[in-house]
């Protein structure tokens, strides 16, 4: 079993509805976002491209992350997941300089601007470094990433790239999708079509 | 902290959002333990097909927010000094009865000026209702003449109902979106757009800043703020010049293309590209997809009613569709049908022709824009803001003593802020129904604890909502004493003793379901909505709402009324052209009240998952004129106009025009848009102060 994710981007329209999903679900604090949708453009006025490109943590196979941990708090979990033992991490943050997508975020406390309420803020994961698990607690319920639950376009498709009948091995086969950065040896399990 | 109390037992409830009072999607609330959890799309609702946007999701923090009013609120001390005792609703709606029919008696019910912002459902016409059984000409809306109102009076001039609200996407070839972002605003509609697209339908997008729909064009065309009516006629040049207009059509079912086709040759591609910045064969390529690729559709928003000319401008777009045959057509723009509930949009719910005619007569506004102000069969009058203003400040041409407002914040979202704000400081008395305390709210002497979409029972049945369909709204959380907007007003109706209103919200909905021989909670108990027919080509066999029963492409109605029956460009009242030495100070051309995602104009800025993905007001400035400025991405940056200046943070971007920028809206205090909004120039007729296209100048803020 290996979980992918692959990323439409002919679809992504960048509404950030899997942004605040994500927020709100895995309650990160100000100014922490695990999902995160960025803007690239190229090209000049008038002739310029945009595109809205998703960012998570990539689940790499070749954990960058991982390798460097002193505290064996990043793990890879038989699903193919990567994923943080918040007990046992001690939020020393050589992760987030070894992570080359920059999906990793210290939880540190920050203020949100003074009309808006604290809220809740990851309390449970306070200094430590915390990231996009794919939502494995509803993967464990036969659920889905909640980015994925809640993308109005079919930017999002998540499954078992071993399981052949599963559309992202369909999609793995018939597109052949990218993965950002693909001069590293990472191996990311989120994959992109519309790159170019 | 337990603010609020879950009221169902299902653990998946089904409801209709309003967060943005206009989409109204239909979407699954989860429950956990009593408390709301999460909230999802639902791919049942027959309108939104599983839609569903940031709003709609962090609606969950509003339940719990530390900011939300519980109780009444009475001033206790100064205005605006922030001191205030809670009260009953009782004793909070007696202050505000009493202190409403004090002015009445002693000043006439002209002296209330009763106003509306956000709809938190399908009130609008609900509260114009209120209004007139309390007898004051003068209600009206922060949006009004800068939104819908110019644009749903010119389709019905054209073809008698609201055709361009409604582009049948689902079985488009060719979709033209004018000044519209549906991701950002209408998610059903954007969903049902990229599923077209995905399929291979084009997707013409006009619109200055390269919005995220933009982003997805087959052609994009980035016109110049304010001289959208110039490009529309430029198309239509095009089209009616190359014969590429559907013959047939136009002959059965339109008249006056002789005099249009009279008026087009004034609008030249190559003259048209020189006052929009558009480059010419963008427009002929443009005008010649949407005409040759059947069927087409036009998706629109308020930029139409933004400008100069909003009446024509939204008539210029809509010709688009009517001489290329796509006007009550499937894939092309089509008439809303009722699922055969009582219709809140019509002057007979509102009680409209009950008021006497000499109190019609001093509506504030209605000799200067009789379009707004007057009772015509083409729209639901109301009072004009900046004659609203004046009246409070100068007394003329009588007093106005109290402001009843519902849902608005016009402290910010009036143009010219700083006299709205002198405005609302000087009337005699202000009472305030909303979520939060506003800037508005502020300045008050009651206040008044609304409710958000989760707390309230109600029907998605605005035209603007649906198709047809009519949708639920479920009641599944409280918070503290607030109620609905229509609680509020069944409760104040009462104290004011109006004839024809109802005791509660549950007599309300009751009222408005009867000819379905249901009742609100059967509704509610049986299925998730009630069905509609989808009817298409009706007003073609059986003609439409016009006058001639045809599409006027040429309106009798406005010639009659001393307006050209043709539409027009002019330019701006300020503009590189019509005030060049203005330009040399104020160099760029702003486009403002673009809508962010997030927001719902001045609203949700407080609620934290929407605030953290956007944090600050952004500005767009082309990257290469920005760095001639010595402006990097994310510098502090001062607009300033000649009525005002505000600071943003800058957004380098290639997807503006070097001499275009792109100002947001909504944001209080030194980022309030509209502090840089001059109210005395209005258009003719129907009173928009112009939004899109006047000047500013930019400079870096010091660091």
């Amino acid at each position: 079993m290996k979980y992918v994710m692959v990323i439409d981007l002919n679809q992504c329209v960048g509404c950030d509805t899997c942004t605040v999903a994500c927020k709100l679900d895995n309650q990160t604090g100000s100014g922490i976002q695990w999902g995160r949708v960025i803007e690239e453009e190229s090209g000049r006025f008038p002739e310029v491209k945009k595109l809205y490109i998703p960012i998570l943590c990539m689940h790499c196979e070749e954990s960058e992350c991982l390798k460097v941990c002193p505290t064996k708090a990043t793990y890879r979990d038989p699903r193919g997941l990567v994923l943080i033992d918040y007990d046992k991490c001690m939020g020393c943050q050589y992760c987030m300089l070894a992570c080359p997508y920059m999906a990793r975020h210290f939880n540190e406390a920050r203020t949100p601007p003074p009309d808006v309420p604290a809220g809740a803020g990851g309390d449970s994961r306070k200094g430590v470094v915390e990231k996009c698990d794919f939502c494995e607690d509803r993967l464990s319920v036969g659920g889905l990433p909640r980015c994925v639950e809640v993308c109005s376009y079919d930017a999002r498709i998540f499954g078992d790239r071993d399981d052949p009948g599963s559309r992202v091995a369909k999609l793995l086969a018939e597109e052949k999708p990218e993965v950002l950065k693909p001069e590293g040896t990472y191996h990311p399990s989120v994959y992109y079509i519309g790159v170019k | 902290m337990s603010l609020y109390r879950a009221n169902l037992q299902s653990d998946r409830v089904k409801t209709c959002c309003c967060i943005c009072g206009h989409n109204q999607c239909g979407l699954e609330v989860r429950l956990e333990q009593g408390t709301v959890k999460e909230i999802a799309g639902d791919a049942d609702d027959p309108v939104t097909q599983g839609s569903v946007c940031p709003k709609a999701l962090a609606s969950v923090q509003l339940l719990t927010h530390p900011g939300r009013l519980q109780t009444p609120l009475v001033r206790a001390g100064e205005r605006g000094g922030g001191n205030w005792r809670e009260a009953s609703w009782d004793e909070a709606l007696t202050i505000v009865a009493g202190k409403l029919n004090q002015f009445k008696s002693e000043s006439g019910p002209e002296s209330v000026v009763m106003a509306r912002g956000t709809n938190r459902g399908s009130w609008i016409r609900v509260f114009n209702r209120f209004a007139n059984l309390f007898g004051t000409p003068n209600w009206t809306e922060s949006g009004g003449a800068q939104c819908f109102t110019p644009r749903s009076i010119a389709q019905s001039l054209t073809f008698g109902g609201l055709a361009l609200e409604w582009p049948d996407l689902a079985n488009s070839e060719c979709i033209l979106v004018w000044g519209a972002n549906p991701p950002a605003t209408w998610p059903p509609k954007s969903k049902k757009l990229m599923a077209a697209r995905k399929r291979g339908a084009k997707l013409i997008v006009i619109d200055p800043v390269q919005s995220n729909i933009a982003a997805k064009a087959d052609l994009w065309l980035p016109v110049r703020p304010g001289s959208d009516a110039a490009l529309a006629l430029g198309m239509l040049h095009v089209i009616i010049g190359e014969r590429l207009y559907d013959r047939e059509y136009v002959e059965r079912y339109c008249v006056g293309l002789t005099e249009l086709t009279a008026r087009v040759p004034e609008y030249s591609p190559g003259k048209v590209s020189e006052i929009t910045w558009v480059e010419e064969r963008l427009i002929v390529e443009a005008a010649r997809l949407f005409a040759t690729t059947r069927p087409a559709c036009i998706e629109i928003a308020c930029t139409l009613d933004e400008v100069i000319d909003p009446i024509q401008l939204s008539r210029a777009v809509a010709l688009l569709a009517c001489v290329t045959g796509n006007i009550d057509v499937a894939g092309g723009n089509i008439f809303p049908h009722a699922a055969g509930q009582v219709s809140i949009d019509t002057n007979d719910f509102i009680l409209r022709d009950r008021m006497p005619v000499e109190l019609q007569a001093k509506r504030l506004g209605a000799d200067a824009y009789p379009l707004l102000s007057k009772n015509l069969p083409v729209n639901f009058p109301m009072a004009h803001w900046p004659a609203i203003l004046e009246a409070i400040l100068t007394g003329k041409p009588y007093p106005v003593r109290a402001i009843f407002l519902m849902g608005g914040n016009p402290a910010l979202s009036i143009a010219n802020s700083s006299r709205a704000q002198e405005a609302l400081r000087k009337v005699e008395f202000l009472a305030v129904a909303d979520l939060f305390m506003s800037k508005t709210a502020e300045m008050a002497d009651v206040v008044l604890p609304a409710s958000s979409w989760l707390e309230q029972n109600g029907l998605a049945d605005s035209s603007q909502a649906t198709y047809g369909p009519l949708r639920i709204r479920r009641k599944i959380a409280s918070v503290g004493e607030a109620v609905s907007d229509i609680e509020i007003m069944a409760r104040l109706a009462k104290k004011l003793k109006l004839p024809d209103f109802w005791d509660s919200e549950e007599e309300y909905l009751n009222y408005i379901v009867k000819p379905l021989n249901v009742t609100f909670e059967e509704l509610q108990a049986g299925g998730e909505s009630v069905p509609s027919p989808m009817i298409r080509g009706k007003h073609l066999q059986e003609g439409f709402r016009t006058p001639s029963r045809k599409i006027e492409l040429y309106s009798r109605r406005l010639e009659e009324w001393g307006y050209d029956p043709l539409p027009f460009y002019r330019e701006p009242h300020e503009s590189p052209y019509s005030t060049p030495e203005l330009a040399k100070q104020y160099p760029f051309v702003m486009t403002t009240g673009r809508r962010v995602v997030t927001y719902f104009h001045t609203g949700l800025r407080n609620v934290p998952a929407l605030r953290d993905v956007k944090p600050v007001p952004v500005l767009d400035i082309n990257a290469s004129t920005a760095r001639s400025l010595h402006i990097e991405d994310g510098d502090k940056v001062i607009v300033e106009s000649p009525y005002g200046r505000i600071s943003l943070v800058a957004r380098l971007t290639e997807g503006i025009h070097p001499r275009v920028v792109g100002v947001p809206h909504g944001w209080p205090g030194e980022s309030n848009d509209n502090l840089l909004m001059n109210n005395e120039v209005c258009s003719l007729g129907i009173g928009t102060t112009p939004l899109r296209g006047t000047l500013c100048n930019v400079r870096r803020a010091q660091r």
